[in-house]
């Protein structure tokens, strides 16, 4: 299915920001959210205000049998 | 058959959307497959990622697939409300085609942890299931469906599962999703034959198929046995594409199919190129499972929506007896050392002698779960 050419920038500068965006462990995908959970190191920088489980975006289900 | 829909499994991920990004400027990419709640408490999604839902939503292209509500949990609980109005909230929002779950219970003692597992196939677990599944419909207003569990504890329950899901889903009229991965995982842990495997589930209700990679983990507990694990973190074999030629001209009703693959497993260029090079295989398999050979299309294809609005009480089901058993089995699974320990802890639990059928429980499949609770509690 075709998208718009700023659809497609859109979602290119969304994916580049991400990149740039503070990660915290190996375990834990917050790449696009920034948004962390308990199980960060104290030196995390991401935001812990709102707990998230500790894989978001990824499907425990789908891929955990 | 109406046109297969070639679709990935889209999440708010960074490797997956920089691994998809090529075939969306490509257009290769035919539909979507969201987990609307992987995020349960979200920021608001950035603009671009819900106007790639929208974009594909008004095409008739997006579908949403729910992870954490866990169907059968024997005690019903605020945060499966909770789960229910996100739907419902939700499916406002974006044009969704179909809402699906997964079979099984989160062995989790929170909410939106665990890995859902199998539970006994019995009158109390139907009621408890149809129940559910009438409320996830009501909440969306879309066809609902569930996907075949790739975990299973012995043969008997692989051969009981498929006929199981038809009682499920037939007072919604709902529809399954097929994961040939799953069921590959479940005839290469139990030495099956495919076309029997296939045949037992019940392929007219078939709306969507998943396809995905997956690994092999070696038995401590069977010394030389090694067991199929749907970890979605590898390429897709070369029997799962073999598997899909086979299921396609036998699902009169499939409408999408999915690539799934996890984003951890996607953070090389090399990996990223394997997707899009796996996601064009599956895609070419599915344009011949286009092609009308002679054959005469569906006469009446089923919408997968409720003939009839199904009758639900105001209080959701519930079976207490079976929660305790729950929460006895996801405590064993979760905190014992070894399956011989597990196995000896259930003989002593509300579980032995009960439907569950624990004494015929294959050792290194309970070791399989201890992997799996343990990994996801």
């Amino acid at each position: 299915m075709k998208l718009s050419k700023s659809l497609l920038q859109a979602i290119a500068v969304g994916i580049s920001i991400a990149a740039t965006a503070p990660a915290c462990t190996d375990k834990i995908e917050t790449e696009i959210t920034t948004e962390c959970t308990n199980e960060c190191p104290p030196s995390c920088e991401g935001n812990h205000e709102t707990p998230v489980k500790s894989d978001p975006g990824n499907c425990p289900a789908c891929g955990m049998g | 058959m109406a046109k297969i829909i070639s679709s990935i499994a889209c999440n708010l991920d960074r490797n997956i959307l920089a691994a998809a990004l090529p075939l969306f400027k490509s257009g290769e990419t035919e539909g979507i497959e969201w987990s609307f709640d992987a995020l349960f408490r979200p920021p608001d999604l950035p603009d671009w990622f819900a106007e790639l839902l929208t974009e594909f939503g008004r095409a008739g292209r997006l579908v949403g697939h729910g992870v954490f509500f866990s169907l059968f949990s024997g005690k019903w609980r605020p945060e499966q409300q909770e789960w229910l109005d996100h739907l419902r909230r939700t499916a406002e929002t974006f044009q969704f085609d179909h809402i699906s779950e997964h079979f099984g219970f989160m062995t989790g003692a929170d909410f939106h942890r665990g890995a859902p597992l199998p539970l006994p196939f019995n009158r109390q677990t139907l009621r408890l299931g149809q129940d559910r599944l009438a409320r996830i419909q009501e909440a969306c207003q879309r066809p609902v469906g569930l996907e075949n569990l790739a975990f299973a504890y012995s043969p008997d329950e692989v051969a009981q599962h498929g006929a199981f899901l038809d009682q499920l889903l037939e007072p919604v009229n709902g529809f399954l999703i097929l994961d040939l991965h799953n069921l590959f995982c479940q005839v290469r842990n139990f030495n099956l034959d495919f076309e029997n495997a296939i045949q037992l589930q019940p392929l007219d209700r078939v709306r969507e198929i998943h396809v995905s990679g997956g690994s092999w983990e070696v038995s401590e507990a069977e010394p030389g046995r090694k067991i199929r694990r749907d970890t979605h973190d590898g390429a897709v074999p070369q029997e799962v594409f073999e598997l899909l030629k086979w299921a396609i001209p036998r699902c009169p009703n499939l409408r999408f199919v999915v690539m799934e693959q996890l984003g951890t497993a996607l953070r090389s260029p090399a990996s990223h190129e394997q997707f899009r090079t796996d996601f064009l295989k599956m895609k070419k398999i599915c344009a011949a499972g286009n092609l009308p050979k002679g054959k005469p299309k569906t006469p009446t294809e089923n919408d997968f929506l409720p003939k009839t609005k199904p009758q639900q009480p105001a209080q959701p089901a519930e079976d207490l007896q079976l929660w305790a058993q729950q929460q006895a089995l996801s405590g064993i699974l979760e905190t014992a050392a070894q399956p011989g320990e597990a196995m000896h802890r259930l003989a002593n639990s509300p579980l032995a002698g009960t439907d569950w059928d624990i004494e015929n429980w294959q050792l290194p499949m309970l070791e399989t779960a201890l992997r799996i609770a343990q990994k996801w509690k």
